[in-house]
């Protein structure tokens, strides 16, 4: 037994060197000296905590089994790796920006920060993670056996007393330097730490193994070739599928192991960090898998048939006497099960209290009384318990597949079930029509097959599936086979469910996320990590004052003008006492700037404004919110704005054309007083000359004075009916004239008409042309006026017409809704420029035929206008044309 | 910066030649040579990766300035 207590002293002091470890770094970090703690090469280092002791000790296995095919495992993270320009740098500036807290996290938070994606996403991960530290404590046990087993063997139950203790140890460790402090970026400088020292401690094992199987037991790097090609695989053999399939899947794990995401994401101090991972965690994979094939080769060759080559890289140094070496080894398994652990265990809790205990806690608390404190308090303390209860977990798994060799498959199992939340990991941080319910759908599909094609089967047939289902598939269905989905049998178990899982997965993902419309917040938060680039800051690279000062300044100035701006900073700058006009950002002068801003662009504008270029902080959705808010209020406000103005602008077009109105009638009476009064005076004057001729003359002859009262009696009668035509005007524009309608036809009209005008006082007749049988209208309205009408219109063209022998026609004409009348005469027409004046008052063609004071033409217009129709003159016909038209309103067809 | 984003393809491609090797037979491929072939291809990917990612050092420190 001595060799197995001086194992369990060396084990018992590694690991109080790794709390030792782990204390300094913390104490360190708390100093604020984290400058080496946080360096590139810890976190290369820390990256390891993907090989775990399944990777250090199966891999042999595997390759003893399988020939090449443990190396996809390894390919696959290296693949993940050399992306990092466009995938790994992405998802870490998302996690700094969004303080991811783990893949769930990541997950939710994308997904409009649905609580049900989270739970969802750690229960999967539980389910998957469990088995996984099971196989971690049963490889710790199985190489202490294999120690004890030298020196007498250890009984099962000393065995499981020892996977109790060992998972006893982890948690408290775990809890110790785990939830030592609730950082809002759940980083753990001396977990980190220790775990980089277990890396070295188990790349150091593998490599010396490797050195002292190939230089000290092959003789050489040629001979230890040579060897391999005289081995049993000495010839290369790999299932096609599994190759590329284990690549694909080991990629996928890489990124959606929750503890792997723990340190790649989470812990990542810098982003420039990854620049120097992206070629040495390579590296480090690289020489991990180095000697895998030499050691197999060896210990195949070594060993005695039926040995685990699971065992290979402690049995062989053993086997072959080198006892420090197997220490060496050992202590290497050991590292990689106990960083395992104690990540996954951290990664874990944190989903599991933050999703799942702390939201089920919060419920269940009766609301209000809620102390920050209290809060924090419980917080640290759903995190110990989740811890322990994950850890524990691992154990009760252990204990009941009692240590079998099913556990060692059960990590590519494990790889399987976690890959299936990449389709929305990968879609969300790439596709922004990614939808919540797209991520459900794919997950549970995705989720729902792993679990019926490979998680249940993986317990052996019989366990949890029936015989029946496995035989005959669900339900009875043959294509339902859990090995054998739609019939298509044959196929490697892992590689079909993962076919199939994936396959669903993406299929539900793709088309419910194109169905589905996603909520406001969810496109937010789609925006914000599909281009992260656009939208986030680098935290690390705080750049100098001045260089801030100047950025605040060019934005200031764009919103306040340059020389309020300058004037602001340069009143900040004496108060600071600086030289120069730039005054260092300080929070007092921020908060001023800030509150100088607000004023012009709204609080929450200026508040988010200030914080993009200080950088440090991240825009919260609220305050987003209140500048869409601030937003919409301008928009509104300068809509009602501008309404007004419109609204004004309209009014001062109205006033403006009231203005000319008034302007342009004001003219115009203007204009009608002095034509009347010149109207008036002409024979008033000569009325006055004769009756003072005739009352002043004394020898005056019957002739002559009949003449001359002749004259007063014409120059009287014209006075009159200058008078009645003024006052007929003024009556019909005013609207007071009573139309006296009735009813008669057109014909009666235009006879009255033509009686009374066609012979002038002068005794010339004017010929008129008509036809009667097209006259036979009949009218409602107002008769008197209509052939007032017609008797200026006939007396203009006798008066007017120019012709040898005048004649008029007139023409009637009737359509389906009004009745025209054309008075067209045989003269030579009203001369163009003339035309447009013909309708204003006192308006004549010429003065030499002047008969009327030129009121006529516009009593006519005015009476048509009352009558509802219209007078105008038609330009284009021979000989001047006016033609009447009547609405058929007031013309009724004479039956 | 294009070149970073097409080496895991390039990565990827190698090592997917194996699949195409023939694996019974006279022409097989004995395991040695593929272990060396696989693991040049790994060392070659490496310090492509690391030479990248030291000409990208500039563009990274000069977004990660531009930002802020």
């Amino acid at each position: 037994m001595s060799t197995l207590n001086l194992l369990v002293a060396v084990c018992t002091a590694y690991v109080f060197f790794l709390f030792f470890v782990a204390f300094v770094a913390d104490r360190l970090a708390l100093q604020g000296k984290k400058a080496w703690l946080r360096s590139p090469l810890i976190y290369t280092l820390s990256l390891s905590i993907y090989c775990t002791a399944w990777t250090f000790y199966g891999a042999v296995g595997s390759a003893a089994r399988n020939g090449f095919e443990y190396l996809t495992i390894y390919l696959g993270p290296t693949l993940v790796m050399i992306s990092w320009w466009w995938l790994l740098r992405k998802l870490i500036r998302i996690g700094r920006t969004q303080k991811i807290t783990s893949i769930a996290d990541l997950i939710s938070s994308r997904y409009g920060k649905s609580s049900l994606l989270a739970a969802g996403v750690t229960i999967l991960a539980v389910i998957g993670t469990t088995p996984y530290i099971a196989l971690q404590l049963q490889s710790v046990t199985l190489s202490f056996s294999v120690f004890a087993g030298q020196s007498g063997g250890i009984d099962p139950q000393d065995k499981a007393g020892l996977a109790l203790w060992l998972s006893l140890g982890l948690a408290v460790f775990t809890v110790l330097f785990g939830t030592r402090n609730l950082d809002a970026k759940e980083r753990h400088d001396g977990v980190v730490m220790a775990i980089a020292v277990e890396a070295v401690v188990k790349l150091v094992a593998l490599l010396s193994v490797g050195i002292f199987v190939v230089w000290g037991v092959s003789g050489g790097l040629t001979e230890a070739l040579a060897r391999i090609d005289a081995s049993e695989f000495g010839e290369w053999h790999t299932d096609r599928g599994r190759w590329a399939g284990l690549i694909f899947l080991s990629a996928a794990a890489f990124l959606c192991l929750p503890r792997t995401f723990q340190v790649l994401v989470v812990e990542n101090d810098d982003e420039s960090h990854l620049r120097t991972a992206s070629w040495a965690f390579p590296l480090y994979l690289c020489l991990i898998s180095l000697f895998v094939v030499p050691i197999a080769v060896v210990g195949l060759d070594v060993m005695p048939e039926g040995s685990n080559p699971d065992l290979f890289v402690l049995t062989v140094p053993l086997a072959l006497g080198e006892n420090g070496l197997a220490m060496l080894s050992f202590l290497g398994g050991f590292s990689s099960a106990t960083s395992m652990v104690i990540v996954a265990a951290i990664a874990l809790s944190t989903m599991v209290s933050n999703h799942i205990v702390m939201p089920i806690w919060l419920q269940l608390r009766p609301s209000g009384a809620s102390v920050s404190g209290d809060v924090r308090n419980a917080v640290l303390m759903a995190r110990r318990i989740s811890i322990v209860g994950v850890v524990m977990l691992g154990y009760l798994y252990y204990r009941m597949s009692s240590g079998g060799e099913a556990l060692a498959s059960i990590g590519l199992v494990a790889f399987c079930g976690l890959a299936q939340v990449l389709p929305a990991f990968i879609g969300g941080m790439f596709w922004r029509g990614a939808t919540r319910l797209g991520a459900i759908a794919g997950l549970t599909a995705g989720f729902a097959i792993w679990l019926y094609t490979l998680y249940l089967p993986s317990f052996g047939v019989g366990t949890i599936l029936p015989v029946s289902i496995v035989e005959n598939g669900l339900f009875g269905l043959v294509w339902l086979k859990p090995d054998a989905l739609f019939g298509i049998s044959g196929m490697d178990q892992l590689m079909h469910a993962l076919l199939w899982s994936m396959v669903f997965n993406v299929v539900s993902f793709v088309a419910v996320s194109l169905v589905t419309f996603p909520s406001p917040l969810e496109r937010l938060q789609a925006a914000q990590f599909v281009n992260i680039f656009d939208h986030s800051t680098n935290a690390h690279s705080w750049s100098g004052g001045t260089a801030q000062t100047e950025d605040l300044m060019v934005m200031a100035q764009r919103i306040l003008g340059s020389g309020e701006a300058q004037a602001l900073f340069m009143r900040h700058a004496r108060r600071q006492g600086a030289r120069g006009n730039l005054p260092a950002p300080t929070p007092d002068f921020l908060e001023a700037l800030e509150r100088e801003l607000g004023s012009s662009v709204g609080a929450a504008t200026a508040h988010a404004m200030v914080g993009q270029i200080t950088g440090g902080m991240a825009i919260s959705v609220e305050d987003l919110m209140a500048v869409a808010d601030e937003t919409a209020q301008m928009l509104e406000y300068s809509a009602r704005l501008k309404e007004q103005s419109e609204e004004l602008s309209r009014t001062a077009l109205e006033l403006r054309n009231a203005n000319q109105k008034l302007t342009r009638l004001s003219i115009q009476k203007d204009a009608f007083l002095s034509q009347i009064s010149h109207e008036l005076r002409t024979p008033m004057t000569s009325i006055r000359a004769f009756s003072e001729i005739l009352r002043d003359t004394d020898q005056m002859t019957p002739d002559e004075q009949s003449r001359y009262a002749s004259i007063i009696h014409d120059e009287a009668q014209r006075l009159t009916r200058l008078l009645d035509d003024l006052l007929d005007l003024s009556v019909v524009e005013n609207g007071q004239v009573n139309l006296n309608l009735r009813e008669g036809t057109l014909r009666d009209a235009l006879d009255r008409a033509v009686s009374s005008a066609a012979i002038g006082e002068d005794g010339v007749r004017l010929e008129i042309e008509r036809t009667p049988a097209k006259e036979d209208i009949l009218l409602h309205t107002d008769l008197d006026r209509l052939s007032q009408v017609f008797i200026n219109l006939i007396a203009n063209a006798r008066k007017y017409c120019d012709a040898k022998s005048p004649r008029l026609v007139i023409r009637v004409m009737q359509d389906a809704d009004r009745v025209v009348v054309d008075f067209q005469d045989n003269g030579s027409g009203i001369a163009p420029e003339a035309v447009d004046m013909i309708f204003e008052k006192f308006a004549r063609v010429s003065d030499q035929k002047a008969g009327g004071a030129g009121l006529g033409l516009a009593i006519c217009r005015q009476v048509m206008t009352r009558l509802g129709g219209s007078v105008d003159y038609v330009p284009a016909a021979r000989g001047a044309t006016f033609r009447v038209v009547l609405p058929y309103r007031t013309a009724l067809a004479a039956q | 910066m294009d070149a970073a984003c097409f080496s895991p393809l390039l990565a990827l491609i190698l090592w997917m030649i194996p699949l195409i090797w023939p694996q019974t037979g006279e022409a097989s491929v004995s395991s040695a040579t593929a272990l060396i072939y696989i693991f040049l291809v790994w060392a070659g990917i490496i310090v492509l990766t690391w030479g990248l990612s030291r000409l990208l050092a500039d563009e990274v420190d000069d977004t990660s300035d531009a930002d802020t």
